[in-house]
């Protein structure tokens, strides 16, 4: 299949995702009642299925409420700086072959490095806000997405090893034979890494000390309201969905599946939902853990972890001599 | 003018804007923010040289990384507790006339040169090449960056720690 | 240009729709300020004072360690791709820069800075 044209291929991406990351809060939401013996939303539509529309209404038709003492210029851009890296990195991903928005030479670190720069919206919300819990959280949340984009980044290299290219339609060409996540042992570790780098990174409790609700109440968000407020968890979920993505194509092969080559993007969803269903299982079974024990877990445990498996991997690679693409 | 050189303009007037607010503006943590959107205009001139690895790069370690430690450094600086943060920049004349010479000596040392010199085609995987250089050719470079590192690792972490 | 076109399509289109949307909220949201609604929320204390107050030093000891470790990152991603051609020598090199840089990792652990203080 060739590459749609420039124009429309964003288009359709960016509301697809935008679709997506809508119903992840309904499917997160229901999943969590569902673990807690609840039924979750079931008022909006048949069983809630219109509750993330009716919530995107509710939010834009709130006031926003600017405190006085905010910094405005940085306040207001804020939700922009923080949203554009975390739609950005769905530019990479194809989502069936030759489907997305540019399969870029470089994907993943493409993918890795722009999903940096989320750090620069984070202080731009947490300091214009001018509050203290804001500015606290912003700074827990910078303090953890550094001490876990490395365990990230060296567990998401091990599939980029074992398949020989940073190209994303590569890697996931090479798992038509074994998903990676089969991989004996490197597979398995890395993926366990990888997810627990992945909850780590996205804030998600059991590490959510950036908000902490009944220390820092909303976290670095508070102050924001309405729109802004939406476009800000927007780009949260966005974030964590499309490290789903990246976990479903590095790990579980991507678009293979049974059936017609069409239904390959089916189940690339549905294999990015279970990452997502995963990230969302830890978050809701485990109670919150302290600062020292979050940042000890991530330097003394999975950095030098996830150094050593990357070798091993590369030992493998190169012993058995696998054809690389 | 072909694409190019109108991305070219574009992001040569995005960094040499921010570049000035850097230095010019009052607040200390809006000088940081336009650091970061210069670090990020100069990941978009190496794109538009074909570098995509360097671009990449530029991003992963300047825009995520040396924008964090220098917010961090600012939050944790003992001296400017209490007062709101800003920045003095004295000599602001002396610094003009500094880059004004830099400027003047850049295009007289370019005007000697065949100007729009063609760029050749890159051929093949630029990061799988600049792995194999790394690796084989510039391996003692390599290993000794290693040791440089961890001399300003260990530096760095002499000077910072807290007194017990 | 190798797709990049389509990226930076994209990222505009980012921005237009957090721009479009944030106009749109505007126009149909209501506006009815008072001075207490405005005021830097302190769980309703009175608020006193600036946020912006000094960190302890741990969060500017993290960020240092993250750059010497993201830079042995970036090394990672040329070697990766290298790996299959060189075969055990790359493997060896990168061993041997690991260990050099694991050396800084060991003292950073010695002076217990990896423990949050």
């Amino acid at each position: 299949m060739e590459w749609l044209t420039p124009l429309v291929a964003p288009f359709i991406v960016l509301n697809a995702i935008i679709g997506i990351v809508t119903y992840v809060t309904l499917l997160e939401r229901k999943f969590a009642a569902r673990m807690q013996s609840r039924v979750g939303p079931y008022r909006v539509g048949p069983h809630g299925l219109l509750q993330p529309i009716a919530d995107a209404i509710k939010l834009m038709m709130k006031e926003d409420v600017v405190p006085t003492a905010v910094d405005r210029p940085v306040y207001n851009l804020a939700p922009i700086v923080f949203l554009v890296p975390c739609m950005l990195i769905f530019a990479t991903i194809p989502f069936a072959p030759g489907l997305g928005v540019a399969d870029l030479n470089i994907g993943i670190l493409f993918f890795l490095a722009v999903s940096a720069m989320e750090i620069v919206g984070l202080f731009m919300a947490g300091w214009g806000s001018n509050n203290k819990y804001a500015l606290l959280s912003a700074m827990r949340a910078v303090n953890q997405v550094i001490s876990y984009d490395l365990p990230f980044i060296f567990s998401a290299l091990v599939p980029v090893l074992l398949a020989g290219s940073l190209r994303l339609s590569d890697i996931a060409a090479a798992q038509a034979g074994l998903w990676f996540v089969f991989y004996p042992v490197v597979g398995q570790l890395a993926f366990i890494a990888f997810i627990v780098s992945t909850v780590a990174a996205e804030n998600r409790a059991p590490f959510d000390i950036l908000e902490a609700e009944s220390e820092l109440v909303a976290g670095f968000r508070v102050e924001y309201s309405g729109m802004k407020f939406a476009i800000i968890q927007l780009a949260e979920y966005a974030h964590v969905v499309g490290a789903s993505f990246l976990g479903a194509l590095l790990f579980l092969g991507a678009w293979a599946g049974p059936g017609p080559e069409w239904l390959g993007p089916g189940w690339f969803l549905l294999k990015a939902m279970f990452v997502f269903l995963l990230v969302t299982w830890v978050r809701w079974s485990f109670v919150r853990i302290r600062v020292d024990q979050i940042l000890a877990l991530s330097w003394k445990v999975l950095l030098p972890a996830t150094l050593v498996l990357l070798i091993a991997a590369a030992i493998v690679v190169v012993w058995r001599g696998t054809p690389g693409v | 003018m072909s694409a190019d050189v109108l991305a070219f303009w574009f992001l040569a007037i995005v960094l040499v804007g921010s570049a000035l607010a850097v230095v010019l503006t009052k607040n200390l943590f809006h000088a940081v923010l336009w650091l970061a959107l210069a670090l990020t205009g100069t990941a978009g001139v190496f794109l538009l040289l074909d570098a995509e690895f360097l671009a990449a790069v530029q991003l992963l370690l300047y825009a995520g990384g040396i924008v964090t430690i220098v917010v961090f450094a600012i939050v944790v600086t003992e001296r400017l507790v209490g007062e709101r943060l800003s920045q003095t920049s004295r000599r602001i004349g002396g610094g003009a006339v500094v880059a004004g010479g830099v400027l003047a000596l850049l295009l007289n040392a370019m005007r000697g040169q065949p100007f729009p010199a063609a760029r050749p085609e890159m051929a093949g995987d630029l990061t799988r090449l600049i792995g194999e250089t790394v690796l084989t050719r510039f391996v003692l470079p390599f290993e000794l960056l290693a040791v440089l590192m961890l001399a300003a690792l260990m530096g760095a972490i002499y000077f910072a720690r807290p007194d017990e | 240009m190798g797709g990049y076109l389509s990226v930076v399509i994209y990222l505009v289109m980012i921005v237009a729709f957090a721009i479009v949307s944030l106009a749109v909220a505007r126009v149909l949201r209501p506006r009815r300020p008072f001075a207490a609604k405005l005021q830097t929320y302190e769980c309703g204390a009175e608020p006193f004072g600036q946020a912006w107050v000094q960190f302890p030093v741990g969060f500017y000891l993290v960020a240092l360690l993250f750059i010497v470790f993201d830079a042995l990152a970036v090394f990672l991603f040329p070697w990766v791709l290298a790996l299959r051609g060189l075969g055990m020598w790359a493997v060896v090199a990168m061993v041997v820069f690991l260990a050099i840089l694991g050396l800084g990792w060991f003292y950073a652990f010695r002076e217990r800075l990896l423990e949050w203080q």
